[in-house]
């Protein structure tokens, strides 16, 4: 018996997602966001927090879901970069909408089965029953991994490595 | 540590210990550099007395710090330096070897001392001085560690005391913590000594500027009291502090009277009584200087730059209170308002910024004995030529520049230079030379690293490319030579033949060309066969704040360097000549090609093509003029750092804030350039992987015979 822990739980289409509330900084209504040439797709843009310049990801197209346009609801959550989840950076992430923050038991969590959802089991940590609910984990890390974007993004970012290619 | 540190807490020792090695570590660049100016300059007097007031001053420095080993080593090394020059007014290179090697010592026992590490062991390197003194017949110093040259006067005395038979005694006195004049201090017990003998000399001098550094004060003097009599004596409450006294045996110098004073002037022997020299005036600037942490002036940078936000959000209120007729007065007071701030502001940010601008030579000082070293290894004779030293820029951009930079003079000497007989038969002189420039050029500086060698072959480079895959046969045809040497960026490209210990070291010049970037700077390559190369790298003054102009193009807002842009002009669609199919401006006889910034970006196309701006980017040579549909002026920016491995792009260089709170991209003007340079030529396309591996499918015709 592992201790509780708490998920911010969101929707990506119909389906429910959640990440730790450690990982999360802040969530923010979609402000105006600058558009960044020659980007890959799943880059929406910069967007200016406070003064800072953070960049924004579209969770949908970065996990390769079917898109859907933005609405009132949509929100950015914004990673904590002292968070070990995350990748030590301040990123953006566009999600449908934020439905609320959950305690979770540790037995109430699963291994990510085989075929669970439309996303790759690699970006999954696990998946929890709450109320006959299923909320998948997501494994920010992966998510958020340069060397990840790098494989599946037409990227252009200058790490980019051209023998990956 | 020595016993004499104990009074100070963990928090005054730490800040000791900073001042200590930050000043150490100058005094031993200075040092270096002395010690190189009097290789080339053996007849600089001043090169030479430079030399061994540094010595001293950092043994000095290490023995009341409590870095005995690197006063034990200092000692040595002055012990050697009168050998120096030949006393025919020539350097003795293996002196210069040794003491070289010498002070490398001693930078390792500084680094060893600093980490906290135990000393290294220096028998090795004083065994060498031992050796190589010996082997000239020279003394070997008894004293302990001190100066041991006297002046002729002081060697009268010793002399007429020995022959009288008065007693020679040596007194090391240490001063009182508290006590805070030190000449003055120095002075009293000076004048308690003459009451009981005669003072022959003391180290520090009485009068120099040392003494008020100095911990301690050591005395060589003659006296008929004895030991114990004198310790009473020169006890004084409040003012000394420890006193050691012991008979002196008037070492050295007796015996051999030439020895320190090989043909220099018998008044900078003991330091403080030489005439005030460049450098010891530049010392008394040195105490007027207050060392600020560079994370304060950052911060003080910072709060600046939010400032200039500030400022143009009030900007933008006045603006919108000026459209406003009832406002009208409001508006022209906050326009007055906002004018004085912009002054005031802009004062400020330049007076933080010029606290950050150091002069190159704090890099370009580390590379006589780069140079040196190589060349001797590699069996190549190289002069290196230092002009526009005093060049000043970011402090911050000098520390990075040292690895990019000291890869591009490596590899001149190792595959750039030719053997001297190699450049004897083929007319050259047998003496290369790298030269290592830098100005001010645009609100950029500029650093040009070129060598008189053999140039790059483009002809081996294009084959190199082929061999490790970058580019096919087909590619190779059609390369022009200018693109040919730019391969010499691309990852995984090395000219030379054989891979070698120095150059070949994982890192190329592609990483150059990265580190470049990261700097908001550009690389540039330049060579000749047979004449040589040149290395041309451009930076931003600072990476804070920029001039920038405004541009458009439908709703999207683009910042463009003011120092990138060399003119602006207003064309209308019929000021357009078309030149093989591309939009082309004649300006100045001079046929300027045109790229529109929404279709650069592959964006729709904004509206309204009849008025339209074109502003003419230029980098070095290349120009091209870049079509925007709206100029909404010009504006200091603040550069933001923005996470490039997520949201960079290879024609952004990075982002700023407006007041009205949007982001703004700042187009990198160099990748502009090069980006339409290739347009131009649409058959043939070096892959330059910052800017081109994202359009790969869009150029899929031109890129698949490129890519694997």
């Amino acid at each position: 018996m592992g201790k509780s822990f708490q998920l911010v739980v969101f929707h990506i289409g119909k389906e429910l997602y959640g990440v730790g509330i450690e990982s999360v900084q802040e969530i923010v209504r979609v402000p105006d966001v600058t558009e960044v040439p020659e980007a890959p797709e799943f880059l929406e843009g910069v967007i200016n927090l406070r003064g800072r310049v953070v960049p924004v990801i579209d969770l949908r197209k970065r996990l390769r879901l079917p898109g859907e346009k933005k609405t009132k609801l949509t929100r950015v959550l914004v990673t904590d970069p002292k968070s070990n989840a995350g990748t030590g950076s301040t990123i953006g992430l566009l999600v449908d909408s934020v439905s609320e923050v959950l305690k979770i038991q540790p037995e109430n969590v699963e291994e990510p089965p085989e075929m669970i959802s439309a996303i790759g089991v690699e970006y999954i940590t696990g998946v929890a029953k709450v109320d006959e609910r299923l909320i998948i984990l997501i494994n920010l890390k992966k998510v958020l991994s340069i060397d990840d974007m790098k494989r599946i993004g037409r990227t252009v970012s200058r790490l980019t490595e051209p023998h990956a290619a | 540590m020595t016993r004499n540190m104990e009074y100070l807490d963990d928090r005054e020792f730490e800040e000791l210990k900073k001042v200590f090695y930050t000043q150490a570590y100058e005094i031993m660049d200075d040092l270096q550099d002395s010690v190189l100016m009097l290789e080339a300059e053996p007849d600089n007097v001043d090169a030479l007395q430079a030399v061994k007031r540094y010595v001293h001053t950092l043994k000095g420095d290490s023995n009341s710090f409590g870095l005995t080993a690197v006063g034990t080593l200092c000692h040595r090394i002055e012990d050697m330096l009168p050998s120096l020059l030949d006393g025919k007014g020539h350097v003795e290179h293996d002196a210069v070897d040794l003491l070289l090697n010498s002070l490398d010592a001693v930078n390792k026992l500084l680094e060893e001392g600093e980490r906290g590490a135990e000393s290294g062991d220096i028998k090795h390197i004083i065994a060498k001085i031992d050796s190589f003194l010996n082997g000239r017949g020279n003394p070997v110093s008894v004293a302990g560690p001190l100066t041991p040259e006297h002046t002729e006067y002081q060697q009268l005395r010793i002399r007429n005391a020995l022959e009288a038979g008065i007693q020679l005694y040596e007194a090391e006195a240490v001063f009182h913590p508290l006590c805070g004049e030190r000449s003055v201090a120095a002075l009293m017990v000076v004048q308690k000594l003459n009451g009981m003998g005669q003072l022959i000399r003391s180290v520090p001098d009485t009068e120099g500027g040392d003494i008020d550094r100095s911990d301690r004060i050591t005395f060589f003097f003659s006296s008929g009291y004895s030991v114990e009599e004198l310790r009473k004596t020169l006890f004084i409450p409040g003012i000394t502090h420890e006193i050691t006294v012991s008979v002196w045996n008037g070492a050295p110098g007796l015996q051999d009277t030439s020895h320190g004073l090989h043909g220099t002037g018998n008044a900078a022997e003991a330091p403080g009584t030489a005439p005030k020299s460049a450098a010891a005036s530049q010392q008394n600037d040195k105490s007027e200087m207050l060392r600020v942490e560079a994370s304060k002036v950052d911060n003080l940078m910072n709060l600046a730059g939010e400032l200039i936000i500030a400022h143009s959000m009030i900007e933008q209120i006045a603006k919108d209170a000026a459209s406003d007729t009832v406002r009208t007065d409001i508006a022209a007071r906050l326009f007055s308002a906002h004018g004085y701030m912009e002054r005031t502001v802009s004062d400020m940010q330049k007076g933080i910024m010029k606290m950050r601008m150091v002069p190159i030579n704090h890099l370009f000082r580390r590379f006589p004995k780069v140079v040196r070293e190589l060349s001797a290894e590699k069996g190549k004779l190289v002069r290196l030529d230092i002009s526009g030293r005093e060049t000043e820029l970011d402090k911050g951009i000098v520390d990075s520049l040292w690895e990019p930079l000291s890869h591009i003079i490596r590899n001149a000497i190792d595959h750039g230079m030719e053997t001297p007989s190699d450049r004897r038969t083929i007319g050259k002189p047998e003496e290369g030379v790298v030269a290592l420039k830098a100005f001010h050029e645009a609100g950029y500086i500029v650093i040009e690293a070129s060598d008189d060698g053999k140039g790059i072959d483009t002809g081996t480079l294009k084959k190199k490319a082929v061999e490790n895959g970058l580019l096919t046969e087909q590619d190779i045809q059609v390369l022009p030579d200018s693109g040919a040497l730019d391969l010499i960026f691309l990852p995984g490209l090395s000219t030379s033949e054989t891979v070698s210990e120095t150059s070949g070291r994982g890192i190329g010049m592609d990483v150059v060309k990265s580190t470049l970037k990261g700097m908001k700077g550009s690389v540039e390559v330049e060579s000749t066969p047979g004449r040589g190369t040149k290395f041309t790298l451009r930076l931003p003054l600072t990476l804070a704040v920029i001039k920038a102009l405004l541009i458009g193009t439908g709703d999207r807002i683009y910042a463009v360097p003011v120092s990138a842009v060399t003119e602006v002009a207003r064309v209308m669609q019929s000021d357009l000549t078309t030149i093989n199919g591309k939009d082309s401006l004649v300006l100045r006889d001079r046929i300027i090609s045109i790229i529109r910034l929404h279709a650069l970006f592959g964006f729709p196309d904004g509206g309204d093509r009849k008025k339209q701006f074109i502003l003419i980017v230029g980098i070095g040579d290349k120009k091209v003029g870049l079509m925007v549909e709206r100029l909404i002026g010009q504006q200091e920016i603040v550069i933001k750092a923005v996470q490039d491995q997520y949201a960079g792009s290879g024609l952004i260089t990075g982002a700023s804030i407006l007041g009205d709170g949007r982001v703004v991209l700042i187009l990198d003007a160099p990748a502009v350039v090069r980006k339409a340079a290739e347009e131009e030529s649409a058959k043939f396309r070096v892959r330059d992987r910052t800017t081109m591996i994202g359009d790969r499918e869009d150029r899929g015709v031109a890129r698949r015979g490129i890519l694997p």
